[in-house]
């Protein structure tokens, strides 16, 4: 019972993983075999790096810059470090996928990389530092003028009542 | 290096001067030191009672009394 549960299961997670069998699945899937899929915009394939899935039809340093935890320097320092060509991630094969993905995982990235932050923050507002209390008020912790602006932490806009504009 | 004042940093050797102490330098950092002591802060109008413990090691002293109403 075991082994017919499990072999359904492994040739549809090797179609995840492999870059060319996905590929060949999606197309079979199409009705028109002829429009390719990106230019459709119906399905975005995709690579899974770092436990996250990255754009199929972008170039590597792009595509890597959708995990959580890899900006634009981070992408390029990875690619210099593998002295890697800036292919479409499409075209790259197994091995590259796989020495990338042995690359992306030195760095701390997506859930690792936001409990680390979540830490620091809980920290702060446990010893009760102005940083902590600021991130409790829900206030910019670094100095910003909070007269106007700061949209990004209080939210958006809320009109006071009773607020009567100054007479010209 | 972390910016202590030199009057704290005589403290580091004679620990007892530290105890319920008034201390206007809000700049100088918390040295591991100071560890398990209580004092005084000044917040630019009064003298804040305040606790060392190990986690605010490393934070300044101004960090903690607020200043605003």
């Amino acid at each position: 019972m075991a082994q017919t549960l499990a072999t359904p299961v492994l040739p549809s997670l090797s179609l995840i993983c492999n870059t060319s069998s996905i590929s060949k699945h999606s197309s079979l899937s199409f009705s028109t075999p002829t429009s390719f899929p990106k230019t459709a915009g119906l399905v975005i394939k995709c690579v899974r790096v770092g436990g996250v899935e990255v754009p199929n039809n972008k170039r590597v340093e792009f595509s890597l810059q959708y995990i959580h935890g890899i900006g634009r320097t981070t992408a390029r320092q990875i690619l210099v470090d593998l002295q890697m060509e800036n292919k479409v991630m499409k075209d790259m094969s197994e091995e590259e996928l796989i020495t990338l993905r042995e690359e992306v995982s030195k760095y701390m990235i997506e859930g690792d990389l936001r409990r680390f932050n979540a830490l620091a923050i809980r920290r702060l507002k446990e010893i009760q530092c102005y940083r902590g209390v600021r991130h409790i008020q829900g206030l910019p912790c670094r100095g910003q003028r909070t007269k106007n602006n700061c949209r990004t932490l209080k939210g958006k806009k809320v009109a006071i009542a009773g607020k009567k504009k100054a007479p010209r | 290096m972390k910016t202590v004042d030199a009057f704290l940093l005589r403290m580091k050797t004679k620990r007892d001067l530290l105890f319920n102490r008034k201390i206007w330098s809000r700049r100088s950092s918390i040295s591991p030191e100071f560890v398990d002591f209580s004092i005084r802060i000044y917040n630019g109008k009064t003298l804040v009672h305040f606790k060392i413990t190990e986690e605010k090691v490393g934070h300044k002293f101004g960090e903690f009394p607020f200043t605003r109403k």
